[in-house]
């Protein structure tokens, strides 16, 4: 995968986990909901890092999907979906890290599949899923 | 002190004029991999961090089912290094950089949420410099490098 496509399919992923974070945050106790909402906010600059990064290229920027298909009922499918979201956004931005030798997208992917991985093991905490976390985070 | 790729390609630079000034045209200019000093420290981060995990486990046997799944994906770190092998470098590296100092041993008296403490402390001091080292690394060895770091910051946020 060259530096552009890894690119753009980590803004693609990015818009899908806003619009997944819109939808799972009502599904939510106010303990969970706090840190959707923190992560909602993250996943929107990492967007818009994005966005500015394939601008600078002058790469197409494409926009979101209409709609995607999330559908969560309960407390638990929330949660799941978390997990699912950010692990699916963890594989893009490592795709991004070895993509690239440009240093700030190199600063922009590292920290990024970082907070991934922790949202994601918050999440499995939350759900009581042991372990919580994975050895190599990223990798599908 | 971390090494920078621009360090480890200034350092690879040198070597290569001097195998030029050196006259020896007919001698094969030694390729040195610039991701021989990282790899080499990032083993030397997970064998650290096991060692440290194996010391609570012995002092602490309390903690073994909140700390061994965590042990284990450091064990899957190390293989993936392992596996990861960089090309043999002609240059050998004096030292480690960014290995972490020797972990002090973890005293019989020590309570488990202190020991716990430690361990998280550990955790987040390599993976910051696993996230340095990946800045700086080839495209072979960052997505690993980054994988690392994300890994060990995760295991120090549900600790």
């Amino acid at each position: 995968m060259n530096e552009s496509e890894a690119l753009a399919s980590a803004l693609s992923t990015e818009h899908q986990a806003i619009y997944a974070y819109g939808v799972l945050g009502a599904h939510l106790d106010d303990r969970a909901r706090s840190p959707a909402l923190e992560a909602f906010d993250a996943h929107r600059r990492r967007r818009d890092a994005l966005l500015a990064a394939l601008r600078t290229r002058r790469l197409p920027t494409p926009g979101p999907a209409a709609s995607y298909d999330v559908t969560v009922a309960s407390p638990t499918q929330a949660l799941a979906l978390a997990v699912r979201v950010e692990t699916e956004v963890g594989v893009r931005w490592r795709d991004v890290v070895g993509a690239t030798d440009d240093p700030r997208l190199r600063a922009l992917s590292i920290p990024a599949l970082q907070d991934s991985a922790v949202r994601a093991a918050r999440w499995r905490r939350a759900a009581g899923t042991t372990p919580a976390t994975v050895a190599l985070p990223g990798t599908g | 002190m971390l090494l920078t790729r621009r360090d480890v390609l200034a350092a690879a630079g040198l070597g290569l004029t001097a195998a030029c000034t050196s006259g020896a045209h007919l001698t094969p200019t030694p390729v040195v991999d610039p991701d021989g000093a990282l790899h080499t420290a990032a083993l030397a981060r997970e064998a650290a961090l096991l060692a440290a995990y194996d010391d609570v486990l012995t002092t602490t046997p309390s903690l073994a089912a909140r700390l061994s799944a965590v042990r284990a994906e450091h064990a899957e770190h190390l293989a993936a290094l392992q596996a990861l092998r960089p090309t043999p470098s002609p240059v050998r590296s004096p030292s480690t950089p960014g290995a972490p100092s020797p972990v002090p041993r973890t005293s019989d008296r020590t309570d488990p949420a202190t020991a716990v403490l430690r361990l998280t402390s550990l955790e987040r001091t390599s993976a910051a410099t696993h996230a340095s080292a990946a800045a700086a690394a080839s495209r072979r060895l960052a997505p690993l490098l980054a994988s690392l770091a994300a890994s060990e910051s995760s295991h120090a946020a549900v600790l």
